[in-house]
């Protein structure tokens, strides 16, 4: 799958969630166009947001986050990937003009469906899906390392996650990861499927986090 | 991997924040993958634990550390000087790399360690120790690291004697350990007693008789002792080969290994740390290249069975 870099797509106003008062006073053709940016504008403003998105908007959803932390934002970053390699990732990144050496990929799937881990500056590589202990250490070192709150955390997605873990371990998981985001003053996003998740563990979800986005169709 | 960016460029580490975080985290996840699987029964365990009548004993004032970073961490005030605790695990979980790393930090910090193997030879240990960059020649040379092979047949000499003691029939008193002359260690370090228990074939009331003659001989010693232990196969009812251990030691840290479908990670806990505050929890715990990493406010995401 490759980030789609020029379209935005459209987003139907009643769906989302934040910052519906500034999308009302605009020009409608510069609403319809400027309202999935201004809803991404909702992370910066926030410490912990949840995105989810429809499968047919994911990608443009994607491509939209990385184009508001890294590209208009300068912000230096994890992306935890659970679904694709780290190789396919910085790919998608490079063609959106982002600088790879700001960006650390947390790949949860390569090693454990055997795919080349070797040679990504990058990347780091986690045993399995499974390695939410793992990935939370990973994680606190990286964002210690930095020392800095100007930096974000994206782990996409909890959807993936939900196939190789329990519910409830992959709720402890976000519960504690988003407190530690908190805690740490960064930026963190936790991404999903809108409509793969149920209506309790969405609402669970969105509990933890101080902002939601959804992006429907 | 000690390289902090990007050897194809001239930046600095500054300029490559993705290069900095890598190598942490690469240093924290580098470990080696290890089997076995607990179960909620611990929580059963643990209530049994805490209510054996111990007998109260006075313990030496002040508070001993092990070194290890993060485990000092769970155990707040230390373990209580002349103390003795049991560290449990099934195999693998990690017990004899604790107690070497603990024999490492305590000696290079001046202490006088004595690690009496019961299993290994001292060779064997010595290299597992240089394999996690533990470089143990001059500690060994100076007089703060004793590394001693203990032989069945030494313990068997005791347990006769004990045994024979108890008949009448023998008058002296034979320590069930016999210790270097002129070693005061500051540390002990017993592994195991499940090696020891194993010489004693069908005997499990004399083996009882010697471990208590055994931890009364450690009370009179001025060291703080680690004695590990290996747990049996999961569900976990006792962490000591006949559950008098448990009732005798004035503390007991326990290490896990949890299967999570095809994973294994690695946890500790201070189950029991009598005369002591510490922290009730389990925890992280990474068995890496440079030995263990405990995380004390890292939870494991398991689910119990």
């Amino acid at each position: 799958m490759v980030f789609d870099v020029l379209s935005i797509g459209d987003v139907k106003g009643d769906v989302w969630q934040s910052g519906g008062i500034r999308q009302s006073l605009m020009p409608a053709e510069l609403q319809k166009n400027d309202s999935k940016h201004s809803k991404f504008d909702s992370i910066l403003d926030s410490k912990t947001t949840l995105l989810l998105a429809s499968s047919e908007n994911y990608n443009k959803s994607m491509a939209d986050l990385f184009r508001i932390l890294m590209r208009d934002n300068n912000l230096p970053g994890i992306y935890v990937t659970v679904s694709r390699s780290c190789k396919d990732v910085s790919a998608d990144i490079s063609t959106l003009g982002i600088p790879s050496n700001k960006l650390l990929v947390m790949d949860m799937i390569s090693e454990s469906t055997g795919t080349s881990t070797s040679g990504n500056m990058a990347c780091t590589y986690l045993h399995s899906p499974q390695s939410l202990t793992d990935l939370s250490i990973a994680i606190t070192e990286a964002v210690t390392a930095m020392d800095t709150t100007e930096m974000f955390v994206v782990i996409d997605s909890l959807s993936t996650l939900l196939l190789y873990n329990p519910p409830s371990i992959v709720m402890q998981f976000a519960n504690f990861i988003t407190n530690k985001m908190r805690s740490w003053g960064i930026k963190g996003v936790l991404v999903g499927l809108s409509k793969e998740m149920d209506e309790k563990t969405t609402a669970m979800l969105k509990q933890f986090v101080d902002n939601t986005i959804i992006i429907d169709e | 991997m000690s390289a902090l960016f990007n050897p194809e460029t001239t930046e600095s580490p500054a300029d490559n924040p993705a290069a900095r975080m890598r190598t942490a985290v690469e240093r924290a996840l580098s470990d080696s993958e290890r089997t076995k699987q607990i179960s909620s029964q611990r929580e059963i365990i643990k209530s049994v634990v805490s209510s054996i009548k111990r007998p109260q004993r006075k313990l030496k004032s002040g508070y001993v550390k092990t070194g290890i970073v993060g485990l000092d961490e769970l155990l707040v005030d230390g373990i209580p000087k002349g103390a003795s605790v049991l560290v449990a695990g099934n195999a693998g979980a990690g017990k004899t790399i604790l107690a070497l790393q603990l024999a490492y930090e305590s000696a290079r910090a001046g202490e006088k360690v004595l690690y009496l193997t019961f299993e290994e030879s001292e060779q064997k240990l010595i290299r597992q120790m240089n394999t996690f960059g533990w470089q143990t020649d001059d500690l060994i040379d100076n007089g703060f690291l004793q590394i001693k092979r203990v032989l069945p047949a030494d313990v068997k000499r005791s347990v006769d004697a004990i045994a024979a003691k108890s008949r009448g029939e023998l008058l002296i008193d034979v320590p069930p350990l016999f210790l270097p002359a002129n070693f005061n260690a500051d540390k002990l370090i017993v592994d195991s007693l499940t090696a020891i228990a194993s010489t004693f074939v069908d005997t499990e009331e004399v083996f009882k008789t010697y471990i208590e003659q055994l931890f009364m001989f450690l009370e009179r010693l001025p060291s703080t002792n680690l004695l590990i232990t290996e747990t049996a196969m999961i569900p976990v009812k006792a962490y000591s080969p006949t559950k008098t251990e448990e009732l005798l030691a004035d503390g007991i840290i326990v290490l896990y290994n949890m299967k999570k479908g095809n994973i294994r990670e690695s946890a500790i806990e201070v189950l029991d740390m009598h005369g002591s505050e510490h922290k009730k929890r389990i925890v992280a715990m990474k068995i890496t290249g440079h030995g263990i990493d405990v995380y004390p406010d890292q939870e494991v995401f398991w689910e119990v069975n």
